[in-house]
């Protein structure tokens, strides 16, 4: 399995904190949120898509709430292997900035 | 809730990016943002956020699908490349087969846009108009119109604004010191000329240029060959060493498009001035009228025709600009252009054939790839899509060998076209158009069955072995390779059988010996005339001269026709009809060698003979006369006797029957006339003849330079258009033939190649080799005999159809039908038994050993 990609990997965190709530909508604010890119709604299906094709996350059409109108929405969840990937991405940068973080405070600024 | 204020036309863009199942809930999902940034904001800044969204997404998913396109693209591409390469016998024949076509088709296109751009360069074209008349008594119609009729327009009809009449000047002699050049491109035209139509002037202006009556406008090249570097403005030029004309202007030369052409452009008073009849009765004049932009012309005819004329003809404008492509009753460029894109459109059609079959005849070879494709999830149209892609990538590596053929043919068209056709991308801004016309065309009509059969395979069965045996498709495959064969045996039935009539024409005999006569061309102004009876004595004692006569036409292409202008014995009051008629010198009969069958000829030293005729007997038989000679008879203000008759012989093309003919003894006055002076010279010398002859010229009438023609290449030239349409079917039928054979080579090295093991078990079987090149192309030969059986009543209907043409024709003789056929077949088995011989002969160790 390899390393998430950066938007791969904020995709999936977003979703992760959005819990049972994460649809394109509640997913473009999150990542405007945390990290102040606008993507667009169409480019955000796009990046969901593949990543419902490499097994990271999955698909439910549902949730008829009732304050959104009763319409039908497309939610998005991880999966089993995505929290692998992102636990793997995680440990991954973890051994990258083994040690680093000492030493980038020795640097003079 | 959602408000669905959304800004409209994005919506609809979104939706229609959104159709799939899961996507649709994306277009709820952006309206429910926009209706929140609504409330939060304002109205304006949601709508352009939206935008930004949909353009932003459109183009996300839309690299999406560029992406894969590209990749699917790329493999389809490296696909039919690779079958390129591998299958290089059967690429060749559908390359240069489709080359050819697509060269005829190229071709003919580049002569089209040189026919439609005729005239068209002019900066009024679009509003001059040519006028025309009509007779009210017969449909004739013509362009002649009289002298005073472009006046009387333009005084009483208020939308014309120009009027020009202008008028061809027979041959004439143009002198400068001691250069001197017989000149027929002069042209005689009012002032207007150089209003109306934009000639391009280098020296002089176009304004004052042809006021004066002695003023002359020549072209460059004209400047150039009589004034060298000198400037040509002001200088002296003499016609026939008399009239004195000043060079007051000099434009560039005329395009080769442009139908009025001219190299010297002299005022109409010239014409006027020598004689030319100016009444309402002669219809000798071409009369040009610029009418307001705007008017309308059906308006513009009717005025025309009620101004008043003492004519019982109507008049009708022609636009200028696509005269030379209509003509007067469709008699233009356009019946040859249509015919010739036609036939163009055919041959492209017989190459897309050979893609056809050998595509759909070789579809076992692509079948596995095919039943992969589906396999993984291609869709049909997928399938066809590849195909089509692969027969225009051929469409396109045929197009460059067609550029290639092209600039090799170009200068045949040309000749053929009768003027300069060059490829000139500037001067045709649609080329590039056509030009991608003509490979779309290409590409679907040969890759649209092929790409509908092959994608029709189911998988399951490719792969089972069980592959379709293609019945209906085999039975398609003959049907086109007959429709090749019928084209190529009908043309070579036409282009035998007008080959023959061109043959019978040229070797039939006129009625008189036309071989070794040579004439002298000479005008009844200037003194040369008057000389003739010195010119002939000295001539006829140069021992290589037979004959030496004279006469005031040529007996070739038709004669002055006079109507009603005659009177004997016994005529129907009634009746009214033209008899040809022309004076003669007394030797006529004798040099020409015509027959006489009644009375006698005339006669120098009778003097009554002057006032005499002879009758040709289609004269007679229309003046219903018994026994005409001693009969009194009138033509014009002469009156005398029949004094004999003589036989048929012909004066004009075998298009018409002989006509009525009258002859009388020269001298004679009469405006029409033109004088020529014959002489038959013995062969065997002609060089050192034709060099007396232009010695006695030379000492006679010095200031006139010495032009004869031959009389049996003149007889020829009346047939220009039938040895053009000769040419052309040549080209057309040499081309189709080798395309069908080229394309039943592929099939039949296709269908023997797939052949080999029962060829080579059937040998081994003690099968003769007779007997395998019969099996191999028995099929294929009979297509050839059915295609025979179509194409010759279609090749005898329009030769039939074309013969009409020519009163005097050959017969439709069964047996050019049947040679045609013989020689189709001969080809066709030649073609074919190359193949099978070649399977026939091997050893069936090799081939049984095969795969």
């Amino acid at each position: 399995m390899q390393v998430l990609t950066r938007d791969e990997e904020i995709l999936l965190l977003s979703i992760l904190r959005l819990k049972d709530k994460a649809y394109s909508l509640t997913i473009l604010k999150e990542i405007k949120h945390s990290t102040g890119k606008k993507p667009t709604i169409g480019s955000l299906w796009v990046s969901l898509d593949s990543l419902f094709k490499k097994g990271y996350i999955a698909k439910k059409l549902s949730g008829e709430t009732p304050a959104k109108g009763g319409r039908k929405k497309v939610f998005y969840f991880l999966t089993p292997s995505g929290a692998k990937a992102l636990r793997k991405t995680r440990e991954f940068q973890k051994s990258l900035w083994r040690g680093a973080d000492r030493r980038l405070k020795k640097i003079w600024v | 809730m959602t408000q669905r204020t959304a800004p409209r036309l994005a919506r609809w863009l979104w939706n229609r990016y959104c159709q799939d199942g899961e996507k649709l809930t994306l277009v709820h999902d952006l309206d429910e943002y926009f209706s929140e940034i609504s409330i939060e904001k304002n109205r304006i800044s949601a709508s352009f956020w939206y935008w930004k969204q949909v353009l932003g997404s459109v183009l996300s998913f839309s690299k999406r699908h560029a992406f894969f396109g590209v990749t699917m693209f790329n493999n389809y591409l490296k696909i039919t490349l690779r079958n390129i390469v591998r299958n290089k016998g059967y690429s060749f024949i559908n390359i240069s087969g489709l080359a050819v076509g697509m060269a005829c088709c190229l071709l003919i296109l580049i002569w089209i846009n040189h026919e439609v751009s005729y005239d068209r360069f002019h900066e009024h074209s679009d509003s001059i108009y040519r006028l025309a008349y009509v007779s009210t008594q017969s449909d004739q119609q013509g362009w002649g119109t009289p002298y005073p009729l472009g006046p009387a327009l333009k005084d009483s009809v208020p939308e014309v604004e120009e009027v020009t009449r202008l008028n061809r000047v027979s041959r004439r002699l143009v002198s400068y010191d001691e250069k001197r050049f017989f000149e027929s491109d002069i042209l005689s035209a009012d002032p207007s000329i150089l209003k109306m139509f934009s000639f391009v002037f280098i020296k002089g202006d176009s304004e004052n240029a042809l006021t004066k009556h002695s003023s002359v406008v020549v072209t460059e090249t004209v400047a150039a060959k009589y004034f060298g570097t000198e400037d040509p403005l002001g200088k002296m030029l003499k016609f026939d060493n008399r009239s004195p004309f000043t060079v007051t202007g000099v434009v560039s030369d005329i395009p080769d498009n442009s139908s009025l052409r001219f190299d010297f452009l002299v005022s109409l008073e010239y014409l006027r001035s020598i004689g030319s009849p100016t009444h309402w009765g002669a219809f000798s004049y071409d009369t040009y009228l610029l009418i307001k932009p705007n008017a309308d012309i059906q308006d513009v005819d009717k005025k025309i025709e009620i101004v008043e004329k003492p004519l019982p003809h109507k008049f009708v404008l022609h636009p200028f600009n696509t005269m030379r492509l209509y003509g007067i009753n469709e008699s233009g460029a356009i019946r040859s252009i249509s015919l010739f894109s036609f036939l163009a459109f055919l041959v492209l059609f017989v190459a897309c054939v050979n893609y056809i079959n050998l595509t759909t005849a070789r579809s076992t070879n692509r079948a596995k790839e095919i039943g992969l494709r589906k396999v993984m999830g291609a869709h049909r149209k997928d399938i066809i899509r590849q195909f089509f892609g692969e027969s225009i990538v051929f469409a396109l590596i045929a197009l460059c060998f067609a550029f290639v053929l092209v600039i090799l043919f170009l200068p045949t068209i040309s000749r053929i076209a009768g003027s300069t056709v060059s490829f000139n991308l500037a001067q045709h801004q649609f080329i590039l158009i056509e030009i991608a016309g003509i490979l779309l065309l290409t590409g679907i009509i040969a890759g649209c069955y092929p790409a509908i059969f092959l994608s029709s395979f189911r998988p399951v069965k490719i792969f089972k072995g069980i592959l379709y045996s293609g019945k209906g498709n085999s039975f398609l495959r003959k049907g086109l390779v007959v429709g090749q064969f019928i084209l190529s045996i009908a043309l070579i039935i036409v282009t035998l059988l007008i080959n023959g009539q061109l043959r019978y024409v040229s070797h039939r005999n006129p009625g008189f010996k036309k071989e070794n006569l040579i004439y002298i061309r000479m005008r009844g102004e200037g003194n040369l005339w008057q000389k003739y009876n010195t010119f002939k004595q000295e001539l006829e004692q140069q021992q290589d001269i037979v004959n030496v006569t004279a006469s005031t036409c040529l007996p070739v292409g038709g004669m002055i026709n006079e109507w009603g202008q005659m009177d004997w014995k016994d005529r129907d009051p009634e009746s009214t009809f033209g008899m040809n008629h022309m004076a003669v010198d007394p030797d006529f009969l004798e040099a020409f060698k015509i027959e006489l069958i009644d009375g006698r000829f005339f006669s120098e030293n009778l003097l009554a003979d002057r006032q005499n005729f002879v009758l040709n007997e289609a004269a007679v038989k229309a003046t219903k006369l018994q026994s005409p000679v001693g009969e009194r008879f009138r033509l014009l203000e002469r009156i005398g006797q029949i004094i004999g008759v003589v036989k048929d012989f012909h004066f004009d093309s075998l298009h018409n029957e002989i006509e009525p003919l009258v002859l009388q003894m020269m001298p004679c006055s009469y405006w029409a006339y033109q004088h020529f002076i014959f002489a038959r010279i013995n062969s065997s010398e002609l060089r050192k003849t034709l060099a007396s002859v232009e010695k006695v010229w030379s000492r006679q009438v010095p200031e006139f330079p010495f032009e004869f023609h031959f009389m049996d290449s003149s007889m020829e030239a009346l047939y220009s258009s039938e040895q053009r349409l000769r040419t052309i079917l040549r080209y057309f039928t040499i081309i189709s033939l080798f395309i069908s054979c080229l394309g039943l080579f592929g099939l039949v090295s296709f269908s023997v190649e797939r052949r080999t093991k029962e060829v080579g078990i059937r040998k081994v079987l003690g099968a003769s080799v007779g007997s395998l090149v019969h099996l191999a192309s028995k099929e294929y030969i009979g297509l050839v005999v059915v295609s025979n059986v179509i194409a010759w009543p279609l090749a005898y209907y329009f030769m039939n159809k074309w013969l009409q043409n020519f009163a005097y024709r050959i017969h439709l003789s069964i047996w050019v039908f049947f040679l045609s056929g013989l020689a189709a077949l001969a080809i066709a088995l030649l073609t074919v038994s190359f193949q099978s011989i070649k399977a026939a002969t091997a050893n069936p160790v090799t081939s049984l050993r095969y795969e």
